[in-house]
């Protein structure tokens, strides 16, 4: 027992030595982590109205509470874009990123959203002007093409989609080429199998539930475009 | 098996040593148990945060929030100037979708939003802005008590804690 304890001791004094080692390296001035290539994370920190954690109260924020999954990734678009010049005087340019999805909502959790054609969404975050770094808030995440999410959403004025938060459920099995071999009856038995493992899911559940027993948060509201009209489909 | 453990053994010594000198020198970056920093500051090499909040409709609680941090540390904020490079953008959105009344980018930029800030008393709006420069001075959030400048949601709290302090002495340690 003793040895196996300052085994995980000593283990525990090389991460912190080596953790001090890349701060050294990196310099006593901004250090980010890194991810895979080459981009590096830049993580904004946000101070919410709500607790972001409480599923209940991240549904009652927003509009919309579905299931979709992600068609495809869009470019970003910038907001609030100024000059930033570093102190060696290199200059570049910096804004807001919002990057645009194309997602199909396979299942309406909070609201009625048109399902089965997709839709466009945003999210603020993605790669920065420079396309340096993956700008995102801490503990946020960006959805990814040909998987599975519960989003949460709220409506613009403009009746445009804005993605507080997803979470991720599963990739998809129904990639195009696996489509392109199915019979349309097969088709779809694999989309309502897929829905039902998606269904399965710990964050689904969660949001199921929150959204019967949402807390109430009181602010002006808009009505998405995408929003499903009955009375045209009657 | 008994020239391993002694190779660990010098291995535990040499780690040992450069961990000693790197957390003298970092002081901060590899912090302790009682602060709360991030891994990022906007703070330049010569100890100062340039601000500029021309285009935010808040910059009075700006002025404010600067003087208060200063009144700790004197002289750590600055507004912007031409003869200084800005460390820090402050400007002002409008997302009633989204449920953040402020955000702070080791990118440099500070996002003010309005459509959220508006609803709330003066004293939650310093409460933001404290909230948000002090993330610029590479703080973290402290949800140990919501008399914390740094504590994760809003409040009407204008007056820095001695936690508040505390992180940020260890911050400043490593500008
Ligand atoms: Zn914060």
């Amino acid at each position: 027992m003793r040895t196996k304890k300052s085994f995980s001791a000593k283990k525990k004094g090389i991460l912190i030595a080596a953790a001090c080692v890349l701060a050294l390296a990196v310099g006593s001035g901004i250090y980010f982590g890194v991810t895979k290539g080459g981009i590096t994370l830049a993580p904004a920190v946000r101070s919410y109205v709500i607790n972001i954690n409480n599923a209940e109260e991240v549904a009652g924020f927003v509009d919309y509470v579905f299931v979709g999954r992600v068609e495809k990734q869009m470019d970003a678009r910038y907001e609030d874009v100024f000059e930033r010049e570093s102190e060696d005087g290199e200059k570049t340019l910096v804004g807001a990123p919002y990057t645009l999805y194309e997602v199909t909502v396979l299942e309406n959790l909070k609201g009625n959203l048109k399902v089965n054609e997709p839709i466009r969404i945003e999210k603020e975050g993605g790669i920065s002007m420079d396309g340096k770094f993956l700008s995102v808030a801490e503990g946020d995440s960006l959805p990814e093409e040909g998987s599975l999410f519960v989003f949460a959403v709220s409506a613009g004025a403009d009746g445009s989609l804005l993605a507080n938060h997803n979470y991720k459920l599963m990739k998809t099995k129904l990639t195009e080429k696996a489509i392109g071999k199915m019979q349309p009856e097969q088709l779809q038995k694999a989309m309502q199998a897929e829905l039902e493992e998606a269904e399965a899911q710990a964050d689904y559940k969660r949001f199921a539930e929150a959204c019967k027993n949402e807390v109430p948060f009181a602010r002006e509201r808009y009505t998405a475009s995408a929003e499903w009209l009955e009375a045209a489909t009657q | 098996m008994r020239s391993r453990r002694k190779l660990q053994r010098i291995a535990i010594i040499l780690l040992s040593a450069l961990t000693l000198v790197v957390v003298g020198f970092v002081g901060a970056g590899c912090t302790t148990s009682n602060d709360y920093l991030l891994s990022w500051h906007l703070v330049d090499s010569g100890k100062h945060c340039d601000w500029d909040a021309n285009q935010s409709k808040y910059e009075s609680y700006v002025v404010s929030g600067a003087k208060t941090w200063n009144a700790y540390k004197a002289g750590v904020f600055r507004p912007d100037s031409i003869s200084v490079v800005q460390d820090v953008r402050i400007s002002d959105v409008s997302e009633l979708g989204e449920s953040w009344l402020g955000e702070t980018s080791p990118l440099g930029y500070i996002n003010l939003n309005k459509a959220l800030l508006d609803e709330v008393s003066s004293n939650c709006k310093q409460n933001t802005v404290l909230h948000e420069l002090g993330h610029a001075l590479g703080l973290d959030h402290n949800d140990n008590a919501s008399t914390n400048i740094m504590y994760s949601y809003n409040t009407a709290v204008t007056a820095l804690s001695s936690s508040d302090k505390s992180s940020y002495d260890a911050s400043y340690a490593r500008y």
